[in-house]
């Protein structure tokens, strides 16, 4: 049974980022999110957090919280889960 | 030992042609590049011909909007500083370095120049201060001097490739790209640089070409098919035409070491002023003569010796009977009859661009052996008796070659060039 | 004989004044017009980070240093030069009918500098202003 916000997570990143040769499902767990196969960029990277501060009421402080949370979608999920108030996530 | 000039690599984006194979092709078949063009939204128009380059959209003022052949990859930060001219000498530079085999990696050794020619772009300098004028001058786009100025070419291209040799423009209207090859070939001989890229560019539109109808110095002749006939009774005044035309010219040497093959040899050159009026010729073409003897004596070589002239004459009335009375000076009053042909009757007149496109074309002839005719010429002008003007190229392979270029202010340049 | 079969592309009639958004994605420009109905803050940082990209030097893409969209350094970390940073602001200036000063410009470093800058530029203009579209 997939986790529902790595599911969100996974189509967020293509919506966003209009990544349109990609498959959200077919984004591995652990695929590294900045530096990695989905070649993301440095403005991929801001408007990919901008997009997730607005979507989830976080907001990520430094960039030691940037690279940890960005490292893969699932460290993503994690920091999303420790940080965004319960009634963001979905069920 | 003595340095010599190789040309190793050519790159065309012209009215005839956007690669030396097609280029080559019309040339020798004699199919020219002319057609019906609308310069300016307005049917009073008397201009009613020109030769445009095909495949490239570079008609607006936003950088945004233009296209160009999708194998030229032309990266964002250098685009956004071009003029529309520049997009045409970006794309004939990236093939004539395909063509001498050289990548931009090679080009930062120092040893490398480049020199460049343009009149900038008229088109582009009225939109920005059109819209400097709109704003008090209080705002601008930062890139409205650097894409727009002469320089332009030489501001952009050295920033791109990363060029760390001598690099600067040449201004002389006509004759620019041909003194941007003679100081670049002075460069190689002189042992300043091993390698320089010459690149002659302008732009095809109504700011560039139109200011040259109250000069009365444009055909208005409506047939794409004869506007364009140097040295024809008929003749009215030239066709404009637009693109960019590069040479890679490398120190003999350099270029063996490299397995670079060579078109041809720039074994000379020579300029010389008229010193008569700011736009006509010196109704005897005696500064184009003299700037021939100077070539002639520099390469060490003889009139008799030349198998074929390639002429400025831009289909002007005075401008080509000038040049036709500098030739019988200094060929036929010495029993010397080179093949003579203005290869503006197929392509139309470039402007700054011309020596350097002309110059290509003489290494092309010179490696493929043949020599371009003149195709429309259909009654010679009465100055032209002494001269060997063939209608239709001649498969015969020129060994020595001259090419000719006269520009505002009576300034004229001639290059030597011999086959290797 | 003519040397081309392809049609040269004639030069267009007085061309109109367009938005410098005409060749940015779909959902930028309906960001811009939601931003001009509704003064939405969001819409405002979609349109302002689409003119980052569109401005950012390919050089660039390589792996980036990930800062927080805040203190993301405009020339340190996503790689603009001044001229980009110029080209921007007059990018901007045009999009909203603004001007912005040299002086104001040095102030502005970061990508959160330059949101809040262009969102206090855009209020103090008075009502969403946008060149008029044909």
């Amino acid at each position: 049974m997939a986790d529902p916000l790595i599911t969100k997570l996974k189509v967020l990143v293509v919506e966003t980022l209009r990544l349109e040769d990609i498959v959200a499902a077919d984004i591995p767990d652990d695929e590294p999110l900045i530096g990695g196969g989905l070649s993301l960029d440095s403005i991929d990277a801001l408007e990919l957090v901008v997009r997730l501060e607005k979507e989830f009421g976080i907001k990520i402080s430094s960039s030691e919280e940037s690279r940890t949370a960005l490292a893969s979608i699932g460290s993503l999920a994690t920091y999303i889960r420790a940080h965004a108030a319960p009634n963001r996530l979905p069920a | 030992m003595p340095r010599s000039a190789l040309i190793t690599g050519l790159g065309f984006i012209t009215s005839i042609g956007n690669d030396a194979a097609s280029v080559s092709a019309n040339l020798r078949a004699g199919r020219h590049g002319l057609v019906t063009y609308p310069l300016y939204d307005n049917p009073n128009l008397a201009v009613k011909v020109a030769a445009p380059v095909r495949g490239f959209a570079v008609d607006s003022p936003s950088w945004r909007d233009w296209t160009w052949p999708e194998r030229y990859d032309l990266p964002r930060e250098t685009l956004r500083s071009l003029a529309p001219h520049g997009v045409y000498a970006f794309c004939a530079v990236e093939q004539a370095l395909a063509d001498a085999g050289l990548t931009k990696a090679d080009l930062g050794d120092g040893d490398t120049g480049l020199f460049c020619a343009s009149a900038g772009s008229a088109f582009l300098l009225h939109h920005h201060l059109s819209q400097a004028h709109a704003a008090h001058f209080e705002r601008g786009n930062p890139m409205g001097v650097v894409s727009s100025i002469a320089g332009t070419l030489n501001f952009n291209l050295a920033a791109h490739y990363q060029i760390t040799g001598a690099v600067t423009g040449f201004v002389s209207a006509c004759a620019s790209s041909s003194h941007a090859i003679g100081y670049a070939i002075d460069e190689i001989r002189l042992g300043r640089q091993n390698r320089m890229i010459v690149v002659g560019a302008e732009e095809l539109n109504a700011e560039t070409l139109l200011p040259f109808g109250p000069m009365r110095a444009l055909s208005v002749n409506p047939d794409p098919a004869t506007a364009s006939r140097p040295f024809d009774t008929a003749r009215d005044g030239f066709v404009g035409t637009g693109g960019a035309v590069v040479l890679i010219i490398e120190e003999a040497s350099l270029a063996r070491r490299r397995g670079a093959t060579a078109y041809a040899e720039f074994i000379g050159w020579g300029q010389a002023s008229d010193g008569h009026n700011i736009a006509t010729s010196h109704p005897d073409g005696a500064g184009l003569r003299n700037a021939m003897l100077r070539a002639l004596r520099d390469a060490a070589v003889t009139p008799a010796q030349v198998d074929y002239v390639n002429a400025h004459a831009t289909s002007t009335p005075i401008g080509d009977r000038a040049e036709a009375h500098a030739l019988r000076a200094v060929f036929s009053e010495v029993g010397a009859h080179p093949v003579v042909s203005s290869t503006k009757g197929l392509t139309g007149h470039g402007l700054s661009m011309a020596g350097a496109m002309e110059a290509g074309f003489c290494a092309l002839a010179i490696r493929e052996g043949w020599m371009p005719g003149n195709t429309h010429l259909v009654n010679p002008d009465y100055s032209c008796d002494t001269l060997n003007l063939p209608r239709t190229t001649l498969s015969v392979a020129p060994s020595l070659v001259l090419n000719n270029s006269s520009g505002f202010g009576g300034s004229n340049v001639c290059h030597v060039l011999r086959r290797v | 004989m003519a040397a081309d079969s392809t049609e040269p592309v004639l030069p267009k009639a007085t061309p109109l004044k367009s938005s410098p958004l005409d060749k940015f994605p779909a959902a930028v420009r309906e960001a811009h017009a939601r931003f001009v109905a509704t003064g939405d803050a969001d819409s405002l940082d979609t349109v302002v980070l689409a003119v980052l990209r569109d401005h950012q030097p390919r050089h660039t893409r390589r792996t980036p240093p990930v800062a927080p969209p805040d203190s993301a350094r405009l020339m340190g970390d996503l790689g603009f030069d001044s001229l980009a940073l110029a080209e921007i602001v007059f990018f901007i200036e045009d999009l909203y009918l603004v001007s912005i000063t040299t002086g104001e410009l040095v102030k502005v470093t970061t990508v959160g500098e330059l949101r809040a800058f262009v969102r206090a530029k855009v209020a103090a203009a008075g009502p969403a202003r946008v060149p008029s579209s044909p």
